[in-house]
């Protein structure tokens, strides 16, 4: 059972915070998840992709929630980071990974207090944080992600995200929700249905190149883009379901629907694959259809009603904005002060 | 990113690092000189209201040194004042170019040694930004404050993509050419679009798959290394880069890489 979240669920042991931008309220959100974590769960481990605990923000100059740890809890972060924070941190182990600061590592917090968390970059050093702290028992990760950087949330890396958002995203409460409604619409591409796409990803994946098959009966086909010759035949021929292995942005699509003869579904990855404007992923949809094979599990979203940039939105109807918008996700609010003291 | 030796161990004799303020013509004194116009016009009225103003920017004893009306109803101020606050410099840890600064021979031999082959390089002015002269200015043949650019150095084969380059146009020519490094410049902004558009970058190339292959650089006049590193590049470079400095960090961060 977790003091904040009491829905949080006990089948996540890597859960991401990603924000709607920056200055959200990760930080917020991630004090708040430490410090709700109950008797179960004595030693949560926790590191950021980027940098976070830093006194001021550094863009805006203004004070920041300073990330704070308990005793017994992880931390994986740069070595030379360890003492720009109050707790005392014992390393347990060197995850091969180095930056300007020293060696990433995990440490057991010894003494609680402030921590720095920074060095950790990609995909790669946050998958060998993870797999430390899962050596040393650690039973529940949190992962945060720097700026609005969707990676922490790649399904492959946590097993459920939570999505911090607030009063900077907007001056009104009607843009604040409107832009946290377009960023759940980013992380809610549903899941595709169909028991094929599965292996037509994996096809797309072994080759590292788009996959298509003519529907409803055609065979698995590579080709290196849409504008490739034998993509370019079946795509004119009728409909047809594309398997895309990794990024995709609007030309992609925008090419995909300009050959298509019928109708496309195209599947990606997971969410942190696409990169799609909101207009561009809506004029897709409306003749074609844009699934994932595997969808990320949003836990729940976080509301700030402070903004770093000097405003403040009323708390509760903001709250009630994002619950209408967030489609039955359990929405909350920490109330805590803006600045620390 | 320099490589004077500016280590606080070097400071002047008799000063705490714990409190450190500015130096006006005594240790400690806190002077520091503002300069701002108001949209108001010049006089008793707009000279108290500069003071208040510096006042509340954490000035004591504010003394107005210069003013002048502008016309059109606006005046310029400059003021002197004794800054109220300290910084704790033993406490600060700034993240830094940590490579050293080789020649252009150096470069070049390190990398067409180590690496056996020419390091392939793509540049762009990215998003909406159309100041490319920066990027310009490391990447030309004829570079930059006295240096050649990347161009210049057999170590080097440089494709500069140009301004207003989309993430997804940057990322299919990445990919066609593979390419070792990607350098991302960015000068204009507005609501932090800079920012979100490199983060975006980052994540892009992560989907893709292609992170652990490529050295990701950006730079610009708002850009600080801290900043690149927290928006997951490997290194960033700000106003007054010299082409040199890139190259320098490029030839020993690819043959670190190597390894
Ligand atoms: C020249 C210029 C232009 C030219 C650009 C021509 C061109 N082809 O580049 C033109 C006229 C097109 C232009 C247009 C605009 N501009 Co203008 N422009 C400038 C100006 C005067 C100089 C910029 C410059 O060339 N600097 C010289 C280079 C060498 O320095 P640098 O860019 O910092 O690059 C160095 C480092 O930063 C670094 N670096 C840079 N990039 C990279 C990348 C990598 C990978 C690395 C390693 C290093 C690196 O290395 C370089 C060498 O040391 C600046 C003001 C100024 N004095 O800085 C305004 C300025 C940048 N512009 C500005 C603005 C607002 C605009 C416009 C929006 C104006 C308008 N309202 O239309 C448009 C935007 C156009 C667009 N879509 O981007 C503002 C930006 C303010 C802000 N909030 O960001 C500035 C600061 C002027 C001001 N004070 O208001 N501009």
């Amino acid at each position: 059972m977790h003091a904040t979240l009491p829905w949080m669920p006990q089948d996540v042991f890597v859960i991401a915070v990603v924000g709607c931008s920056k200055n959200a309220g990760k930080t917020t959100t991630l004090n708040a998840l430490l410090a709700g974590f109950g008797d179960d769960v004595p030693n949560p481990g926790v590191l950021s992709i980027g940098i976070d605990g830093e006194e001021v923000d550094f863009w805006l100059g203004v004070p920041k929630p300073r990330v704070e740890v308990r005793q017994g809890a992880f931390v994986a972060t740069a070595e030379g980071a360890l003492a720009a924070g109050t707790a005392l941190v014992e390393i347990c182990e060197r995850t091969g990974g180095r930056t300007l600061l020293g060696d990433l590592v995990v440490g057991r917090v010894t003494a609680p207090g402030s921590v720095l968390l920074a060095g950790i970059r990609s995909k790669d050093d946050v998958r060998a944080a993870i797999a430390a702290m899962k050596r040393l028992g650690v039973p529940r990760i949190l992962v945060d992600g720097a700026y609005q950087r969707l990676a922490a949330a790649d399904p492959e890396v946590s097993d459920g995200t939570i999505l911090a958002t607030g009063a900077v995203l907007g001056t009104t409460i009607d843009q604040v929700a409107l832009r946290t409604l377009e960023f759940l619409q980013r992380l809610r591409v549903p899941r595709s249905e169909f028991a094929d796409d599965g292996a037509l990803m994996d096809a797309a994946r072994r080759d590292n190149r788009l996959a298509m098959r003519a529907l409803p009966a055609g065979g698995i086909v590579t080709a290196d883009g849409p504008t490739d010759p034998v993509a370019v035949q079946i795509l004119g021929s009728g409909d047809a379901v594309i398997a895309i292995p990794g990024a995709i942005g609007d030309d992609l699509v925008r090419q995909c629907a300009a050959l298509s003869a019928g109708r496309i579904r195209l599947l990606a990855r997971d969410p942190t694959r696409l990169f799609l404007t909101p207009q561009e992923a809506t004029a897709f949809r409306k003749r074609h259809d844009l699934r994932v094979i595997q969808p990320i599990r949003i836990l729940g979203v976080t509301v700030n009603p402070f903004s770093v940039l000097g405003w403040t939105l009323p708390r509760e109807p903001l709250v009630a904005a994002i619950r209408a918008v967030a489609d039955g996700l359990p929405v909350v609010s920490f109330d805590v002060h803006p600045h620390p003291t | 990113m320099t490589t004077r030796d500016d280590s606080p161990a070097r400071a002047v004799s008799g000063l705490d690092l714990h409190a450190v303020g500015p130096y006006g013509d005594t240790l400690g004194d806190g002077i520091v000189q503002v300069s701002f116009s108001l949209p108001v016009p010049a006089g008793p009225e707009a000279r108290e209201a500069a003071r208040r103003l510096a006042v509340q920017m954490g000035l004591n004893e504010p003394q107005v040194y210069h003013e002048a009306d502008l016309g059109y109803g606006f005046s310029f101020w400059i003021l002197y004042g004794k800054c109220r606050h300290h910084v704790d410099v033993t406490r600060i840890v700034v993240p830094k170019i940590d490579t050293a600064p080789l020649s252009f021979e150096e470069i070049n031999a390190l990398v067409l040694e180590k690496a056996g082959r020419r390091l392939r390089i793509v540049g762009a002015c990215t998003g909406t930004d159309a100041h490319t002269v920066g990027i310009d200015a490391i990447l030309n043949m004829k570079g930059f404050a006295g240096e050649y650019g990347l161009e210049r150095y057999p170590a080097f084969e440089v494709i500069n993509l140009g301004s207003q380059v989309s993430n997804a146009t940057l990322l299919s020519k990445v990919r066609e050419t593979g390419a070792d490094a990607v350098l991302v410049s960015q000068v204009v902004t507005q609501k932090d679009v800079h920012l979100s558009n490199l983060a975006e970058w980052v994540d892009m190339v992560e989907a893709d798959g292609l992170r652990q292959d490529l050295l990701l650089l950006c730079g610009g006049p708002r850009i600080t290394h801290e900043v690149a590193l927290e928006l997951g590049f490997d290194a960033g470079f700000g106003a007054g880069t010299t082409p040199r400095q890139v190259a320098a960090w490029l030839a020993q961060k690819w043959v670190q890489h190597l390894r």
